[in-house]
This record gives structure tokens, sequence and C-alpha cells, in this order.
């Protein structure tokens, strides 16, 4: 056989070809949300009262930096004063420590079955904001987690903060990823709208900020459209 | 304009087809093939979407499915699964005799693909199935031109040393 028929022969394998209703389901099924994210979210349910949603958050990191403050300081506190009550101290920190471990815990399902659920929220605005207040509060909720292991005194506290910390940093990481995606349909949807002078000039700075991956400058000026 | 799913769609209709059929002739089913080929998207989608940059598209997907390939057959190979039935390559009407004759064609070499060394395999695919230019395939195998230059001409030797021993 010459070298060129077989390369034709070759050429020929062009008729393997997909199935072209699998193509359509497959890329249907690669953008779409995942089962598992269909749950009912609390923090989709006030949506349109977000102070119901950000005071809580609000509250959440201050009871975190609260817990922060009460360890590290206590870890200052100079050593022979401490030793007479050391055991009656490490008692309290278990204590402590672990409720707050738990309640960090619930906050982080929570969290996260809340993100989940921005994409389908009504108001793209709305979303753009409560993805970024999850991302500063998953920041948060990662940088005291990392000080409560350091602080804590127990292994099994620390290695249980330590992945807690993971979890938060994870549900950053998601919280920017969903916020980038969401802002990018929400220019799109607006690119295709008639807006003003004035708010057709805050799209395109915007989309200029988007795609140099300046998110929170372009969601600020998101934020803006329609609300001359 | 440039978004990410708007971006990665059309990454996916252009270049679905092709990695379906890189993917197809290094597993035994269609279904596996699909199965695979989902796999690739569906992770180069995560890493798209979280703003990697894709400087050439075809060379990051190649680079996912030889990986998804490579796991599939180890894993495969842990349970010893064969498969005896062989699905048809093309997905045409049946009872055509052209059709039938040329599928035989493509049958034996698609059987006799798989004899060559996996790199090989590879090289002939994308060089004269795909049309890939050399520089590309460089990319993808990360090795130097002149090498790649090299494995393109005795894969095809090889191949149609086997084809004619058949």
């Amino acid at each position: 056989m010459q070298e060129r028929q077989l390369i034709k022969k070759i050429k020929e394998l062009r008729q393997i070809k997909p199935n072209k209703d699998w193509v359509l389901f497959n890329k249907k099924e690669l953008f779409e949300e995942r089962k598992e994210e269909q749950v009912m979210s609390w923090l989709f349910t006030p949506f349109n009262r977000p102070a119901l949603v950000v005071r809580p958050l609000i509250a959440g990191v201050l009871i975190l930096a609260g817990v922060f403050v009460y360890l590290y300081l206590g870890a200052l506190t100079p050593q022979i004063v401490q030793l007479p009550f050391v055991s009656e101290r490490k008692g309290v920190e278990t204590e402590t420590m672990v409720a707050s471990l738990e309640e960090l815990q619930q906050s982080l399902e929570k969290i996260t079955l809340g993100l989940n659920n921005l994409k389908k929220a009504k108001d793209p605005n709305q979303a753009l904001v409560m993805a970024e207040i999850i991302k500063a509060t998953a920041k948060n909720g990662e940088k005291v987690l990392g000080q409560m292991k350091t602080a804590g005194e127990f292994q099994a506290n620390q290695v249980l903060a330590s992945l807690l910390g993971d979890a938060y940093r994870e549900l950053g990481e998601k919280a920017s990823n969903t916020q980038i995606e969401m802002m990018g349909d929400y220019i799109e949807y607006l690119s295709q709208r008639s807006l003003s002078e004035e708010d057709q000039a805050r799209l395109e700075k915007a989309e200029k900020y988007y795609n140099e991956g300046k998110y929170t400058e372009a969601m600020i000026l998101l934020n803006r459209i329609g609300n001359n | 304009m440039a978004y990410p799913k708007k971006k990665f769609a059309k990454l996916y209709d252009k270049y679905v087809e092709k990695i379906y059929r890189f993917v197809f002739l290094k597993v035994s089913s269609q279904e596996e093939a699909q199965d695979l080929t989902s796999q690739v998207f569906t992770k180069g989608w995560k890493k798209f979407r979280k703003g990697e940059k894709i400087d050439n598209p075809p060379a990051y997907l190649y680079q996912i499915a030889r990986a998804e390939i490579a796991n599939h057959h180890r894993e495969k190979a842990k349970f010893q699964v064969t498969n005896a039935v062989s699905d048809q390559i093309i997905d045409s009407n049946p009872g055509i005799e052209e059709t039938q004759e040329l599928q035989s064609e493509l049958e034996i070499l698609k059987k006799t693909l798989p004899q060559l060394k996996d790199d090989y395999q590879n090289v002939v695919i994308w060089r004269y199935l795909e049309g890939l230019s050399i520089k590309d395939i460089a990319e993808i195998t990360e090795r130097p031109e002149g090498t790649v230059r090299v494995m393109v001409h005795r894969a095809l030797k090889e191949l149609r040393e086997k084809m004619e021993n058949l």
C-alpha cells in the first residue's frame, strides 16, 4: 500500500462522528446546574430583603472574630498566671473551641447551600453582591480558623480547625468562580438591552474591567446600572 | 463578546467531534467514548471557568483526553473487563453496500491502529486524521518539533507495514 493511499484511508476515519443527540445533550449537561444544587436555600428565600441575609453573615464574622480574640489573647496571657488554672482553662478552651468549630461547620454548610442557589436569583445585581459577601466571609472564616488551629492546644481541635479552614478556602474559591460566571452572564444580558448613554458607558467600562480580571471594580459599575 | 460560558460553548462545538473521534479510536465502545469525551469537557470547563487562559485549545483538550484515556485503561485493567461486542464505526444507514465496504476497510484500520504504540497512534491521528501541524503536536506532546516529525514518519511506516501484513 502506498503511503498516500494509507493517508487517504486514515482521513476517511473522519466519518467517525458522535451521535448528534448526544452532542447536544452533553452540552446541555455541561453547563447545567448540578442536581444537588437544587436544594432550597436559606439564603435564597429572603432574597428580596438582603439585610436579612447580610446581618447574620456579618454577625457570623463578628462571632468568628470574637472566638479568635478570646483564644488568641488567652494564649498571650503570661504562663505564670495560667499555671494554677491550666486544667480549668484547657477545659474551657476545649468546650469553647468545639462549640465554635461546630457552629462554623454549620455555617459553612448553610453558606454553601446559599452559594449554590445564587445563580437562580432573580436580581443578578444582588446575587453578585451576595457572592462578594460570601467571599469575604469565607476569607475571614479561613483566617480565623487558621489562627484557632495555632491557638488550640488539643490535636483533635487543631485537625478539625485545619479541615474546616480548607473547606472555607474552597468555599471562597467557589464563590469567586460563581461570581465571575454570573457577572459574565449579566454583562451579556445587559449588552442585549437598550441602556441609557450613561449606563452604556458603565457597561462598557465594567466589561473592560471584567476582561482584565478586575471583578470588584466591574461589580461596582454593574451595580450602578439602572440606579441613576 | 468573551464570556466563559459562551467561549467554552464555542470550544465545545468546534472540538467535540475531534475529541470524541480521538477517544473512540482508543477505546472499545461508543459508550466509553461518550463518557470519556464528556469527562474531558467537564474537566476543561471546570478549569476554564476559573479564568485559566487557554492559548491552544486543541492542545489543552487533547492533553486532558490523553490523561482521561490513560486513567480509563488503568481502571479497566484492574477489573480485566473484556468487551466482545465491537461497535460500528459509522453511525450510518445499514444495508448500503458501499458503506459496508468502507466500513470494513475502516474496521481494519481501526483494528490495526491500536497495534502501534500509544505515542505513534496519537501522532497518526493528530497529523493525518485531524490535520494538526507538527508545531501543535509538539505542543501537545511537549516534545521538540524535530522529534515529532520523526515520530510521525516512523508511525506511518509501521502502520503501513502492519496493514500490509494483514
